[in-house]
């Protein structure tokens, strides 16, 4: 052999070689977490973790992966996760990590600790989305164990809720959360959210928590109970406008074929709806319709940004229904 | 191998496409504030200036002949321009394999890099040329289903903050070897095109940081890292796709370290006085 | 080269040494006017029935007569140029023209004292009947297909192109079978001095045997590594016809249906002769089919592996569940035993191929029950994977001129994103990538834009394609 050959040969396998070093082989035998749980006490956090691990099957169609909960505990948050991981059958992954359920005890402290970590991890990511729970890990981790079906239902409410609740990333200006309980055995949706703001959390009744998620933008169905009459709402569009010193707020409505056509009556109700909601999230801390950027668009630096600490501007609703 | 290079010229889209991925590298490695208002008071007369500059050095370096590869200050010159490319290469090496590994958790960048280089050595401009006309389609493919994912969550009110706070911007991560380097790289034919390239790098870092900026609005305190914006791609049945993304943009980042290593191929055959063939434009 | 010797004996003894041991050498001695001569020939070849009843026919016509005893020259001049024997117009001068021609089954006449002889026609070769290709299918259009012979697949084009355009040179390879081949083109469209580096790459081959044209690429696209070749094949004369309008250039080679096309575009793998047979809609959509049953057949194994193992976000949850636990039950990583069954798949179509027809159903049934039903009852494959390489091993005959560098690669990218993840995919994409823009042959780039032109994913209605023709060359780069 020559000598070019020999060491073009030589050259491939210090190639092969290099290449080989920075080489691995992964499989696909990873616990999938799909919903990080959190809460944190005056002594601990508490992390728990439902996740998904497949059972072997050859013949695909036997495959099962029930979604199983496991928890952890620790001084701070990343400890907590850490022992929670520890409990788990394989190596996590968070790639499908797609929602956060914050205890309703703390929920400040929580999204305030959770939010580095998000950022840091980048399996983890803030659009997140972001639920609000009422038991606490151990209870319910207690019922997972009474129930195995529990985590599943849990994982399926969470998916439900999904497009009602807001991303982690919208903490800054105030999050609408939807609550989860826990009601005679089973999980439920909880009718009225809280809104979470820099000032505090309050408890939104049940028709303001509607009209806040149609101000919102949040999910596309709705119903509203007004003179005991179900108007359900099947797609929305919004419209705000600056008009002198307040704003109007044009709402038009598409509403499901088989729900009445509300009245004239129904109508200015929603609309009196409208603006108690915007003044009681000013009230609580949150611009929901995004009142101080309308006006800054209108009337540019001419006047001071209006913020929450100003008195809430006089708000007009509209509300048009079509067909 | 022996051969001497080809020196036939890059097409502008080619040069384009690896400054349009390391702009995009800085924009979601960052993580520090930056406000869209800031960027674009800052970046936009930067980014004129860029192209006026390179314009008129264009001209200045084509009348002294500067690439020419005869006599001492045209060798200096190849000399300079191909440490500046070496630099930016070892850069464009080290900011892909930081994303592998924070992403993928992957450190085969590393192992691919011996074969991106002997390509980039070895190829022809023509095969960059044509490459980078497919994978400008594949990134405007990727560009749209960005747009289509995030559409939902940008909302203009979040332009307008309640405090606007004015921050710098990092004129050093705009800076680029190719934009002083138009004789060299590109036939004279297409200067006109390529001279407007730092605008284009503009836009690329515009559009990512209004997009920051649309969807997470002002925040106080401490930005937000850059890979935020991808991860928060939501579509129907898909939840995340940032990793589709990103590997778009590595392949743009690979191709970048491909055309590197062959302009400093060139340059070197320049310094060393070795006639390279010249294809006319 | 050696000439013939003007003495007869000298010349029997010389072929008697050379063909004597032929089992199908024939020679017989004859004499005309008063002169000895012989007539050698191959039989099976040439046809001595043929030959004796062109000589009947010859001799029932007036001849000249010859006053003396004439000498082997003009006996000679008298049958060649005075006499209604219908014999070539060229003599036979030496002894390298002697076998070419009785190797192509004719009959050659020599005579005592002239050096040259006097070839006759009378070929009765035994050759393949014009049949319908069976590579290459099509519902519309023309069913004939390219024979062995090359003077029959000369005359199929020349009952096509009608014209004086088609040139169809003929020529002999510096090969030790000295096979003959035909280089053919239309001289209004070809490019002239593409042509003369063709044939001159040809002349100057040196394959110690000749087959077929595939074997001419490594001289005339010399590279010590190539995936895509920048060349096609068609067995189909209506086909070689079109791209010779077209302007490019066709190599036949005697014993072999296969005519080379070159140069041959990308996207010229995905268009086929039912194409312009059928609407614009319809033939665009299926083109579309196949670059996407391409891209896919190459990259899907790949992606799979990858998506499952590294991004399982991509991915529907309940799919991916399934695959992990099929991969849990399975003693081999994901990407092991993608490869694996690629390979088994691979084995079982060369076998398919190569086996008797007899056995095609047994071995159909052993390769159905192993793969598909007793590898996944113990449990030594999984489903998913089984389904996406069948589903890649299906999709790449749709485009069957690029089945080799497909299933070359789709080896490698399932390696790269098995063992490099993501990463590997990438950089298993880019290596196709350059692989296609790097191939260009005579001034023409392999990948070019033709894709998005009216006749490349999408065609345009056929009377809009015919306003605008098009040839090879104005794709080429401009020097």
């Amino acid at each position: 052999m020559s000598r070019r050959a020999t060491l073009r040969l030589l050259l491939l396998g210090l190639l092969l070689c290099w290449c080989g070093v920075f080489l691995r082989s992964e499989n696909t035998e990873k616990s999938i977490v799909r919903a990080l749980l959190l809460e944190q006490t005056p002594e601990q956090w508490n992390v728990a973790l439902l996740y998904q691990f497949p059972e072997a099957a050859a013949d695909s169609s036997d495959a099962a992966a029930s979604v199983q909960l496991c928890a952890g505990t620790g001084k701070t948050l990343e400890q907590a996760l850490f022992a929670a991981e520890e409990h788990l059958p394989q190596r996590p992954s968070y790639r499908l990590c797609e929602y956060l359920f914050l205890n309703t005890g703390s929920l400040r402290g929580e999204l305030s600790a959770c939010e580095p970590l998000f950022c840091e991890r980048a399996d983890l990511r803030l659009a997140t989305r972001v639920l609000a729970v009422t038991p606490g890990c151990e209870e319910l981790l207690a019922r997972a164990e009474e129930e195995e079906r529990f985590p599943e239902q849990l994982l399926q409410c969470a998916k439900d809720t999904a497009e009602r609740a807001p991303h982690l990333y919208e903490r800054g200006k105030g999050l609408l959360l939807p609550v989860v309980q826990l009601k005679e055995g089973s999980i439920t949706l909880q009718k009225e959210a809280l809104l979470l703001t820099e000032t505090g959390t309050f408890s939104l009744t049940e028709e303001e928590t509607e009209m806040a998620r149609v101000l919102l933008e949040y999910g596309q169905e709705h119903t509203f109970t007004v003179e005991e009459t179900p108007i359900t709402i099947r797609r929305s569009v919004l419209g705000v406008q600056a008009a002198g010193d307040g704003f109007t707020v044009q709402l038009t409505f598409q509403k499901k074929a088989a729900s009445a056509t509300p009245t004239e009556t129904q109508c200015q109700k929603l609309e009196t709806l409208c603006a108690e909601t915007v003044q009681r999230c000013w009230d609580a801390g949150a611009d929901i319709l995004s009142l101080g950027s309308v006006r800054a668009l209108q009337d540019g630096q001419k006047t001071a940004f209006l913020t929450e600490k100003n008195a809430c501007p006089a708000v007009q609703a509209d509300v048009i229904f079509l067909g | 191998m022996n051969q001497p290079a080809v020196n036939g010229g890059f097409a502008p889209q080619t040069l384009f496409l690896g400054l349009a991925a390391s702009s995009l590298a800085s924009s979601f490695l960052k993580t520090e504030e930056l406000s869209a208002r800031s960027f674009l008071l800052w970046g936009l007369p930067a980014a004129l200036g860029l192209c006026l500059l390179s314009a008129l050095l264009a001209a200045e370096f084509q009348a002294r002949e500067l690439f020419s590869g005869k006599g001492v200050f045209s060798r200096l010159g190849c000399g300079v321009s191909g440490l500046w490319f070496a630099v930016e290469l070892i850069r464009t090496v080290r900011t892909a394999q930081e994303v592998c590994w924070s992403q993928f958790s992957s450190m085969a960048a590393l192992s691919v890099l011996p074969l991106l280089l002997w390509a980039g050595w070895a190829l022809p401009e023509a095969v960059f040329d044509r490459s980078s006309r497919v994978l400008w389609w594949l990134a405007g493919l990727g560009a749209l289903l960005c747009a289509a994912g995030l559409a939902g969550q940008l909302h203009w009110q979040n332009l307008f903050p309640a405090s606007y706070r004015f921050t710098g911007a990092d004129l050093g991560q705009i800076l680029y070897p190719e934009y002083f380097a138009l004789t060299f790289l590109c036939p004279q034919r297409q200067w006109r095109k390529a001279v407007w390239m730092p605008l284009g790098s503009f836009g690329v870092q515009a559009a990512f940081c209004f997009g920051m900026a649309l969807l997470f609005g002002a925040r106080q305190g401490s930005g937000l890292p850059g890979y935020e914006l991808l991860r928060s791609w939501t579509l129907g049945a898909f939840s995340r796709f940032d990793a589709v993304f990103l590997l778009l943009w590595l392949a743009a980042m690979f191709f970048r370290i491909c055309v590197l290593a062959h302009i400093l191929r060139l340059l070197w055959e320049k310094f060393r006085g070795r006639s390279v063939c010249e294809v006319s434009p | 080269m050696p000439q013939l010797s003007p003495k007869l004996t000298e010349n029997l003894a010389l072929l008697d040494e050379m063909f004597g041991s032929s089992a199908d050498f024939y020679s017989k001695e004859v004499e005309l006017y008063h002169c000895r001569g012989a007539l050698v020939l191959f039989d099976g070849m040439a046809s001595l029935e043929s030959l004796w009843e062109l000589l009947l026919d010859a001799v029932s016509r007036r001849t000249p007569a010859l006053d003396e005893t004439p000498g082997g020259s003009a006996v000679f001049d008298l049958l060649l140029h005075h006499s209604g024997l219908p014999a070539e117009s060229s003599p036979v001068e030496t002894l390298d023209d002697l076998t070419r021609r009785l190797t192509a089954g004719m009959a050659v006449l020599l005579l005592d004292g002239c050096a040259q002889g006097i070839a006759f026609s009378v070929q009765s070769l035994k050759f393949r009947s014009v049949e319908e290709p069976p590579g290459e299918g099509n519902l519309r259009g023309s069913r004939e297909g390219f024979a062995d012979l090359l003077r029959v697949n000369l005359s199929l084009l020349r009952r096509l192109i009608r014209t004086e355009q088609l040139v169809q040179e003929v020529t002999q390879a510096d090969c030790e079978m000295k096979t003959e081949y035909a280089l053919c083109y239309c001289k209004g469209k070809v490019s002239p001095g593409a042509l003369a580096q063709v044939r001159k790459i040809l002349a100057q081959a040196k394959p110690e045997l000749l087959l077929d044209s595939s074997y001419f690429v490594p001289w005339l696209f010399p590279c010590r590594f190539r995936l895509f070749s920048p060349v096609s094949y068609t067995e189909r004369p209506a086909v070689a016809a079109a791209k010779l309008c077209e302007g490019k250039i066709i190599v036949l080679v005697n014993g072999s249906p296969s005519a080379m096309i070159l140069p041959t575009l990308f996207c010229e793998n995905f268009d086929c002769l039912d194409d312009y047979a059928t609407t614009a809609f319809f033939s665009s959509f299926l083109r579309i089919l196949k670059y996407g049953a391409f891209y896919l057949s190459i990259f899907l194994p790949g992606a799979f592996v990858c998506t499952a193992v590294y991004l399982p976000e991509l991915l529907p949850p309940i799919l991916l569940f399934k695959i992990a636990a099929a991969e849990k039950a399975t003693p081999l990583p994901l990407f092991a035993e993608m490869v694996m069954i690629i390979l088994i798949l691979e084995i079982i179509r060369e076998a398919g191929l190569r086996m008797p027809q007899t056995l095609g159903h047994s071995v159909s049934l052993v390769a159905a029950l192993i793969v598909g039903d007793a590898a996944i009852a113990a449990g030594l494959m999984s489903t998913p994977v089984l389904l996406v390489a069948g589903i890649t091993s299906v999709a790449i005959f749709i485009t069957p001129s690029l089945y080799e560098p497909a299933t070359l690669l789709r080896l490698l990218v399932v390696l790269a994103a098995g063992l490099a993840g993501p990463v590997g995919l990438v950089s298993a994409g880019l290596f196709v990538l350059f692989g296609l823009t790097q191939v260009s042959t005579l001034g023409v780039p392999y990948l070019n834009d033709s894709s998005f032109s009216s006749d490349g994913v999408i065609r345009r209605n056929y009377r809009v394609l015919s306003s605008n023709p098009f040839t090879i060359w104005q794709r080429r780069k401009p020097e």
